[in-house]
């Protein structure tokens, strides 16, 4: 438990640091509006209003674990 | 910089995975280990002889009796869906390419390990359960993406045979086609909002670092018939705690190894 505590609590307060990420922050997960999935369309989804964008090199958050 | 937080990222999952892996845990009854679900992250892969998300990888993970094949989808610039994790073939292939920039033809040229999707779903798809994580990208023209998708998992069943992961919950319209019940996001920091999303659109459960999910909010979702997968377990303790606390779905990056010590703890039983 004390482990668990203890690990919780760094991985949290770096994360944080190191990305200036919340759990607790309200991002608001929006959807591909559907004249984006019309067969016309080729609109790029705009990601960056919820996520940073996927860098083509690393980027500090733990997006790269998964 | 960037490399720094790297390393310093990857060295502090270390020494959670190391502090997790000294404190033994109780062995899982019979009925828990029955019911455990170990899903090879990536295949099992050293980046030296094996690269992850390969073929040979995911062949390894097969054999060894993982119950699920975990891998990522990106996109060729001529829309074609490729079995890879980063935007760039460089850290794993040692070529300084980036994926969405090319077609299919020059990358099976130049990286001829790299899966397409359809080669992947086609000799695992029924076999082993398929957690397909989709990345994020700006080539747009998803209708024709959402349609080739549908097309490619067409011969099995949605959140029996294959979930879609993501961690932009805004991808799983890309698969409209398989029902939210085989959609499951993954958190980062983020488990507490991305929780409520997937309760409030009744996705088919979500998957985190262990850490990060607690036993209140593996429960309220499992009260809802969503299951909860953690990521990623290193170790046989650490195997076991989850599987203690219910959680449906272990991911792991040495999942051939903890599948032997399932086995083990069984015929133990």
């Amino acid at each position: 438990m004390l482990a668990t505590t203890i690990s919780a609590v760094i991985l949290f307060l770096v994360s944080r640091l190191l990305t200036g990420c919340s759990p607790c922050h309200h991002s608001g997960y929006g959807r591909i509006v559907a004249s984006q999935l019309d067969a016309a369309s080729l609109t790029p989804l705009d990601l960056s209003a919820n996520v940073p964008s996927i860098s083509p090199r690393f980027r500090p958050g733990l997006a790269w674990i998964w | 910089m960037a490399r720094v937080i790297f390393y310093l990222e990857r060295a502090l999952l270390g020494l959670i995975n190391l502090s997790f892996m000294l404190i033994p845990r109780p062995r899982p009854t019979r009925e828990a280990l029955d019911a455990c679900k170990i899903i090879s992250h990536r295949g099992e892969h050293d980046n030296r002889r094996v690269r992850e998300n390969t073929l040979a990888a995911f062949s390894t993970s097969a054999e060894a009796g993982c119950w699920g094949l975990e891998f990522d989808v990106r996109w060729t610039q001529d829309l074609q869906p490729v079995v890879i994790h980063d935007t760039n073939t460089e850290r794993v292939f040692g070529i300084d390419l980036v994926v969405s920039q090319v077609s299919l033809a020059q990358l099976q040229q130049l990286v001829p390990q790299i899966p397409t999707l359809k080669q992947v779903v086609d000799r695992f798809g029924g076999r082993q359960h398929l957690m397909v994580e989709l990345k994020g990208d700006e080539l747009g023209a998803y209708a024709a993406r959402a349609e080739c998708l549908r097309e490619t998992f067409n011969a099995l069943e949605a959140a029996t045979d294959y979930h879609f992961l993501a961690l932009q919950p805004e991808l799983f319209d890309l698969v409209g086609f398989a029902g939210a019940k085989a959609c499951v996001p993954v958190a980062e920091l983020n488990i507490g909002e991305l929780g409520r999303v997937a309760r409030e659109r009744g996705y088919g459960g979500i998957c985190a670092q262990y850490l990060l999910l607690n036993k209140t909010m593996i429960s309220r979702h499992q009260h809802l018939g969503q299951q909860v997968g953690c990521g990623f377990a290193a170790s046989k303790y650490g195997m076991f705690r989850e599987i203690n606390r219910g959680v449906d779905w272990v991911f792991s990056n040495h999942a051939v190894r903890l599948a032997a010590i399932r086995q083990k703890s069984l015929r133990h039983e």
